[in-house]
């Protein structure tokens, strides 16, 4: 077993998706922009002390920010990086983080 | 119904139907239900970590041969067999990055050679982490994952030099800090920072001014045990790496036996087994984990014992002295 290896993308679940778009805020700030859509729509998942995130957000017009999310076991979750000038066509991958 | 599926080499989505109507005709006490986001079982064995049993990159280290005959208890905890030992109740913390692999592996290295040779020497999960990598670690890749099994294998070659936690003592201390994964923040684990930590460096440099090659230690063999007799009888000379699934649920355990109820698949996750024992009926393994010694029940699990739960009896090695 790859442990602490990426899972394949997948969709988010309901609670997820929530954990996602409430760090709306956090990426807007980090890349100096609003969203008026922000609709998280696949990620690859990590398991460290928790849990990473790397997930593709559709921000509208065909484009799409990805950002490393951190899940610690009972904490909310964190923005720890984001990459932007991404499409549709854009796989998620793991990144470090840059903030 | 995941378990089934890894059994099967590729499934389609018109199988997993004829799986679980299988399933939930058997009366069994659990309920199977086709899963919405998986096209077939290759997804699945892709969930669980990249690299499960199956996968051409999967490495499995061949079984020991001298397990047979050991005798058993009914209940085990390698900190009450070896109380000298007390690095076996060392919790640790790998911090915001996906070293499990290393930990797992390291925690049995410094166990196992603790039991049977009486050393008791926290080894460097920072060397492992940063140093077994490559076809000699099964293309382990420091803080993107790796695997336990292949990491005990490089040990009995390369060796692993001595290292504690975060600021610790010994040749290669982790260099990653700890923090708190859990609200809120104490004293002890401050908060953890947003801006995590790249993989350490394999520097080859002792910070304590010791020799790096020689202070290398080596096993004598690695090896897979599979089955739960097996297992409970390499647990009577020292813990062993385990690996096991992680679902969402997972991170907020407090008590009790775990087992899987809710939550997707967030990926593989190493560990050490220290023992096993039956609460309230439930038969479990007594596991530590490496998210400091705040997390779960003072940092170790327990886990539902005898059904493979989340694959946690699947791929157990060990290491001998």
């Amino acid at each position: 077993m790859m442990c602490g290896g990426p899972s394949a993308a997948r969709q988010l679940d309901e609670t997820e998706t929530a954990m996602v778009v409430a760090l709306k805020g956090a990426v807007e700030a980090a890349t100096k922009e609003t969203y008026a859509t922000f609709t998280p729509v696949a990620a690859k998942t990590q398991v460290v002390a928790g849990a990473n995130y790397f997930v593709k957000i559709d921000v509208g017009g065909d484009k799409q920010v990805h950002a490393r999310v951190y899940k610690a076991p009972a904490d909310a979750a964190t923005l720890a990086g984001v990459q932007t000038g991404k499409t549709s066509a854009d796989e998620i991958e793991l990144f470090e983080p840059n903030l | 119904l995941m378990l089934l599926a890894l059994a099967a080499s590729s499934v389609s989505a018109q199988e997993f139907h004829m799986m679980a109507q299988k399933v939930n005709s058997a009366g069994r006490n659990w309920v199977a239900e086709v899963p919405t986001r998986f096209n077939s079982s290759d997804d699945v064995a892709q969930l669980c970590g990249t690299w499960m049993p199956g996968h051409p990159k999967y490495v499995k280290l061949p079984e020991h041969p001298g397990l047979d005959g050991i005798e058993v208890p009914a209940s085990f905890d390698a900190r009450a067999q070896w109380p000298k030992c007390t690095v076996i109740g060392e919790i640790r913390d790998q911090s915001a990055c996906g070293s499990c692999w290393a930990f797992g592996s390291t925690e049995t290295f410094e166990d196992r050679r603790c039991a049977q040779t009486g050393v008791n020497t926290m080894m460097a999960a920072e060397d492992t982490a940063s140093c077994c990598s490559g076809f000699a670690c099964g293309f382990s890749q420091g803080c993107d994952g790796g695997q336990p099994g292949a990491a005990l294998q490089w040990m009995t070659s390369t060796g692993v030099v001595t290292g504690g936690l975060y600021k610790g003592s010994g040749c290669r201390p982790y260099t990653l800090a700890p923090c708190a994964h859990h609200v809120p923040a104490t004293a002890k684990y401050p908060k953890c920072p947003a801006q995590e930590y790249p993989t350490p460096q394999c520097t080859k440099h002792c910070v304590n001014g010791a020799n790096y090659e020689q202070n290398k230690a080596t096993g004598k063999n690695a090896y897979s045990v599979t089955g739960v007799t097996r297992i409970e009888q390499a647990l009577q000379k020292g813990t062993v790496s385990a690996a096991f699934t992680v679902y969402a649920d997972f991170p907020t355990y407090k008590s009790g036996v775990y087992k899987h109820t809710s939550g997707a698949a967030l990926g593989g996750h190493a560990v050490a087994i220290i023992g096993y024992g039956t609460e309230n009926g439930e038969a479990y393994w007594l596991v530590k984990n490496s998210w400091n010694n705040e997390w779960g029940a003072a940092g170790l699990f327990k886990i539902l014992k005898g059904v493979d739960e989340c694959g946690i009896e699947s791929s157990i090695s060990a290491i001998d002295f």
